[in-house]
């Protein structure tokens, strides 16, 4: 609960978190131009649904390095770390805080379709609503195991920036994956986005949404296996460098 | 004469100075195996889309729209780098120099260009190997002093940019990235201009890429000189219009910082 009350501060003071949401529209008029105009009215759902993943992964890779860089520049890491409450705690709140507020790409991508393209059904209610929420747990649960990453590296904001259009490529979050090298979709397979966006779209599709159960238990998988990696990495991290003494640069 | 000879000193250090902070910034293997991979990566996945279209036209349409805009994005990082000079602490004493300050502002992130010229060029010949899309080496080269224009004219639109945010530093990536996402809808990179309503057509003129990208068509597609040169003069003549904003601006706001006082020491 504190670290979601520190980082709802945060991100009220913060222009750099609102930039994602508010790009997610931007993104969502680029998409459904570009199928509008390709006369492809049947990829429409395809554009809506990329911003929304787009916003949800930007803001959880920020918020899981920006963290580490912030509490390293403030001098509270230190502190954190040598509080009794585990570091990963902490974090695994303000990532799930930062997780839950980039749903709203999800609306504001809705909405863009509907004012400015066509509106886009939600075929299967349900599935969508399980598939969404499945998505976010996976997204904070990979988050966690990205700053585990960040915790150890000066060089977080390189590694933010170079892990966002290669995974939107690798997790098929515009284009599904099958339309990828054959050699590269086991890789994909074990990104949570390309399970998640697949689900989705097909929640949007008419027709049953084929595998609806493994395919949403692929992605609680895939989030939970994140989360626990990301769980471990960061209490070894802890012990370490309260055996050591050595955290701000390492 | 002593006055231009001055100016043109400074302008020296301050490219000088900005292609140091290159080196600052990336490693060659973080450039290399970060950034430029992530930019590859970027210009793929939108070029992909053309592919799920099944339309190898688009395939071609948004390769060459996403690299321009890759050449474009880069200039536009000088708006977050005039910002540097604020957090570094040395914005109060350019303020206080006798000289002016747009002669550093304009010179202070010129390294944009070697990057963005560079990632663009690997990105078209790498993307459009991969999609077999026929584009030649020559015909690369051809497209090289133009995504350079790009660049250098876009740069005008954004140290303009800069100069403005300086008054709201902790704006400053919000900014830069509406400012992208605006440019990636309207200026002919994704959709055509023509997509869009006739304000919206007007309103995306104000962008110099907006007449790169079509300069940069044209001569993928063969055109002759009498079609591209409109382009590329129009091009060139809005980033002069948004260099001399950009310089006015800088002027403006030493001034005002000199009257009142309210430039303060870094944040």
């Amino acid at each position: 609960m504190v670290g979601w009350r520190r980082q709802w501060d945060l991100v009220l003071n913060t222009p750099g978190y609102w930039t994602s949401i508010l790009m997610n529209p931007l993104f969502a008029v680029v998409f459904l131009a570009i199928m509008s105009n390709a006369g492809r009215d049947d990829l429409l759902a395809f554009a809506v649904l990329a911003p929304p993943f787009m916003t949800m992964w930007a803001m959880s890779l920020l918020i899981s390095g920006e963290a580490v860089v912030r509490d390293r520049e403030f001098g509270v890491l230190e502190a954190t770390l040598a509080a009794p409450t585990p570091y990963g705690s902490v974090t695994l709140g303000r990532i799930g805080l930062v997780t839950t507020i980039s749903m709203i790409g999800f609306v504001e991508s809705w909405l863009v379709a509907l004012i400015f393209f066509d509106p886009i059904p939600i075929v299967h209610p349900l599935a969508f609503a399980a598939g969404v929420v499945a998505s976010a747990f996976a997204m904070t649960g990979t988050a966690l195991g990205m700053s585990a990453l960040f915790v150890r590296s000066t060089q977080v904001r390189r590694f933010q920036n170079a892990m966002s259009y290669p995974f939107y490529v690798l997790g098929g979050v515009i284009v599904p994956i099958e339309f990828l090298p054959e050699w590269i979709q086991p890789l994909s397979k074990v990104i949570f986005l390309s399970w998640s966006t697949d689900l989705l779209r097909d929640s949007l599709a008419v027709g049953p949404v084929e595998g609806f159960w493994f395919r949403l238990a692929m992605v609680v998988f895939l989030g939970a296996a994140a989360l626990a990696v990301g769980w471990w990495a960061v209490g070894k991290m802890e012990d370490r460098v309260r055996r050591t003494g050595e955290v701000a640069f390492t | 004469m002593t006055a231009i000879t001055d100016s043109l000193r400074i302008l020296r250090h301050a490219t000088a100075f900005s292609i140091e902070e290159l080196g600052a910034i990336y490693s060659w293997h973080s450039w290399a195996f970060g950034w430029v991979l992530r930019v590859i990566a970027q210009i793929i996945f939108y070029t992909l889309i053309g592919v799920l279209v099944q339309d190898p036209e688009l395939v071609q349409f948004l390769l060459i729209g996403n690299v321009t805009l890759i050449a474009a994005g880069t200039a536009m990082f000088a708006v977050s780098s005039t910002q540097w000079e604020r957090y570094a602490g040395t914005l109060p004493l350019l303020v206080a120099a006798p000289s002016r300050m747009m002669w550093v502002f304009l010179g202070r992130s010129v390294h944009w260009f070697i990057d963005g010229l560079a990632t663009s060029t690997i990105g078209l010949l790498v993307v459009s190997a991969i999609f077999d899309v026929p584009i030649s080496l020559g015909e690369a080269m051809l497209v090289m002093p133009l995504l350079l224009l790009v660049i250098v004219t876009t740069y005008g639109l954004a140290t303009f940019i800069g100069a403005i945010v300086l008054r709201f530093p902790d704006t400053r990536n919000l900014v830069l990235n509406l400012t992208t996402g605006v440019v990636a809808i309207v200026a002919g990179a994704n959709v055509p201009v023509e997509f869009f309503a006739p304000p919206i057509q007007w309103f995306a003129q104000i962008f110099p890429v907006t007449h790169g990208i079509q300069a940069i068509r044209e001569t993928i597609d063969g055109a002759g000189w009498a079609e591209i040169g409109p382009d590329v003069a129009a091009c060139a003549v809005v980033g002069l219009i948004w260099i001399t904003l950009a310089a006015v601006s800088f002027e403006r706001f030493a001034e005002s910082g000199r009257k009142d006082g309210s430039i303060e020491f870094g944040d």
